[in-house]
């Protein structure tokens, strides 16, 4: 936070390049660990080395020509709350599904990624959730069936 | 080949077969209406349900949500100025000052037929290839199917509207996803950290994340400003007999474009929709009329886009090969049901094969008639709030996730290929070329490591044998034109949304 703007900006500008540079390493990093062969009789590594080797050499290609382009695009800030929340109602989904089933995995999901919604009410999410999962039980289990348990405990 | 597509339509006038090409076309143009859905999520919300249908009408299904939501695209752009799908984003341009000028009515009737036209030669030109292709087809080795997958992914990246390095980092990326898990050749596991992801990156996951749950992170309480739709008065829709004959040649010409663009693997509809809007602001007599609301200028990308998204269908039949996202999910819905896609398709399943296309022909028809005694109900529908559909969406996402093969560890990878697509899009990268990516990339790896194993290690059989000479000289052209309209659209930028 303490950053000059200056510096937020060129970072900014430099993070895309760098990032899908510091993905390919990554990838000729681990396919090194496989056998490359010879260009008649290919192992597991060869191609994932030149994957790796083309997203870096993209990479760098991205990188200079966005610090050399003046025009910083806009960006909006990043909205964290829906990043969370969403991402909690689907963790949450992931975690109870095997552990309570999916009755309770449905409405917990529904309602915690409904907070996204700043302007949510308690009752209005205990509603919509509620509705949401007597939807999703007859559509999944009644109507498709498909073979989940509706509850495990 | 009549004798093979009366076959087809036989097997889609079979009510439960028809029900399901209802279903499909009602819920594309329903996605299409709705801005921020859709139809590789919609398509990849269905895939699970898919797998309690047989093949073909699953293929059907799946296919009528694609074609469809090219016609309810159309609708939001009109009325709202937003575009329901990427390939309606020209239709905002000439559509949305007609609405505003009260032809509401006017506009939507033209692009219905223009859509409707486009389909048409789209399929007629489907059903007059499909058979020649695949004879060709049958011819091709591994070095074809290399350079064919090579110019899919090239055009992918190269014909567009954004920055091509960008794309081109993403197809390559999108490679590296589809390394994930056992290699084809020597059942080596390559990049599998976990056991769960030893068969590879699920599609529907991928698919998933990067377009349903970064969609969904991305307007999850997002305050849009409120914005009615203009009223429709569905009096004086009908085009006089002067704007009818006025539009003749701009149909055709757009028919002409997308039909092009739609076969040649790696472009689809979208890329086909502004071909077609680019060309007709050229040869226009009345250029006055354009972003004012020329019916021209409405009805060829419309054209373009609905034929495009026929026509991608024939290298996806005949070739195994996905022109675009969309596809590559059909190619995957197809294995998922354990059909393998490629030349041998139509003499294997020649029900399944006519059937689909048969199913073009139906789909189309049954669009054209709910297309406008449906507009009140789409129009209602657009009023509804993103705020109320978005947990219902993570909903069907887990849901479906989930029930494809029971996997936790396929949520969580939605779950990280959701924040994936929300940073990717914040840094001006597309997701649609990772998604082809993955879906060819193992095709390119094993084909190739066959040609170099068959030819030892000798490059030029990609010069010496004349089919791959055509597809490397039409590689050449791909770099070329890159060349020529990356200078000039990084000038100008005279197509971009606003």
């Amino acid at each position: 936070m303490t950053m000059q703007p200056d510096t937020v900006v060129a970072w900014r500008r430099a993070a895309s390049g760098a990032i899908l540079a510091a993905i390919g390493i990554a990838i000729i990093a681990i396919s090194w660990r496989y056998p490359f062969g010879t260009v008649t009789q290919m192992g597991p590594g060869f191609i994932p080395h030149y994957v790796g080797l083309g997203i870096v050499a993209l990479g760098v290609v991205i990188l200079i020509t966005d610090l050399r382009s003046d025009a910083v695009k806009p960006v909006n800030p990043i909205r964290w709350r829906a990043f969370v929340l969403i991402s909690a109602g689907i963790s949450l989904f992931a975690l109870l599904i095997n552990w309570l089933g999916l009755v309770p995995a449905m409405f917990l999901s529904v309602a915690v990624s409904m907070l996204a919604d700043d302007e949510a009410t308690p009752l209005g999410i205990l509603i919509y959730a509620g509705a949401m999962t007597v939807l999703g039980w007859a559509l999944f289990i009644k109507a498709l069936g498909l073979p989940l348990t509706a509850f495990l405990v | 080949m009549f004798e093979q597509f009366l076959l087809g339509l036989t097997q889609v006038m079979q009510p439960d077969v028809l029900i399901y090409a209802f279903i499909g076309v009602l819920v594309g143009q329903l996605i299409g209406v709705l801005p921020g859905i859709g139809a590789i999520s919609a398509i990849s919300l269905l895939l699970p349900i898919t797998f309690y249908l047989d093949a073909t009408t699953s293929m059907i299904m799946l296919a009528g949500i694609y074609y469809g939501s090219q016609y309810g695209g159309s609708i939001a752009s009109i009325l709202l100025n937003l575009p329901g799908t990427p390939s309606s984003v020209v239709t905002c341009l000439e559509g949305y000052p007609l609405a505003q000028n009260g032809k509401a009515g006017l506009a939507l009737f033209v692009t219905a037929m223009s859509s409707f036209f486009g389909s048409m030669v789209g399929v007629a030109i489907v059903v007059l290839a499909a058979i020649p292709m695949a004879h060709f087809a049958l011819k091709f080795g591994a070095p074809e199917y290399t350079m064919l997958v090579t110019v899919g992914l090239l055009a992918a990246s190269l014909i567009g509207t954004g920055s091509q390095i960008r794309a081109f980092a993403m197809v390559l990326v999108g490679i590296a996803l589809g390394l994930v898990g056992a290699d084809l050749t020597t059942g080596t596991y390559r990049f599998v950290p976990v056991p769960e992801l030893a068969d590879g990156i699920s599609l529907v996951s991928l698919a998933m994340g990067l377009f349903g749950v970064s969609e969904v992170i991305r307007n999850a309480g997002l305050k849009r400003p409120e914005q009615a739709p203009i009223s429709v008065s569905l009096r004086d829709i009908i085009p006089t007999r002067e704007q009818f004959r006025a539009l003749i040649s701009p149909a055709f010409r757009g028919a002409g474009i997308g039909s092009a663009f739609g076969a040649l693997p790696g472009t689809g509809a979208a890329i086909a929709s502004f071909m077609a809007y680019a060309l007709e602001r050229k040869v226009t007599r009345k250029p006055e009329e354009f972003s004012k609301g020329s019916l021209a200028g409405l009805s060829a990308p419309e054209a373009a886009n609905n034929a495009a998204a026929q026509t991608g269908f024939i290298p996806t039949l005949t070739l195994g090969i996905p022109g675009d996202a969309v596809m590559a999910l059909i190619i995957g819905a197809l294995i998922l049901n354990g059909i393998i896609p490629g030349p041998r398709l139509m003499v294997d399943e020649p029900q399944l094969f006519w059937g689909v296309i048969a199913s073009f022909f139906v789909g189309n028809i049954i669009l054209l008639l709910i297309n406008i005694p449906l507009i009140r109900l789409w129009v209602l529908l657009l009023r509804i709030p993103y705020q109320k559909l978005f947990p219902g969406i993570v909903l069907m996402i887990c849901v479906g996730v989930y029930s494809h093969r029971n996997s936790v560890t396929d949520v969580v990878m939605t779950l990280l290929f959701g924040v994936l697509g929300y940073f990717m899009k914040r840094y001006r990268f597309e997701p649609a070329p990772v998604l082809l990516g993955f879906v060819l990339g193992p095709m390119l790896e094993e084909n190739f490591r066959r040609t170099m194993l068959l030819y030892s290690g000798d490059f030029t059989v990609f010069v010496t044998r004349p089919i791959c000479a055509v597809l490397v000289g039409l590689c050449v052209l791909l770099f070329v034109w890159a060349a020529i309209t990356g200078k000039r659209t990084r000038k100008q930028n005279l197509l971009k949304p606003s």
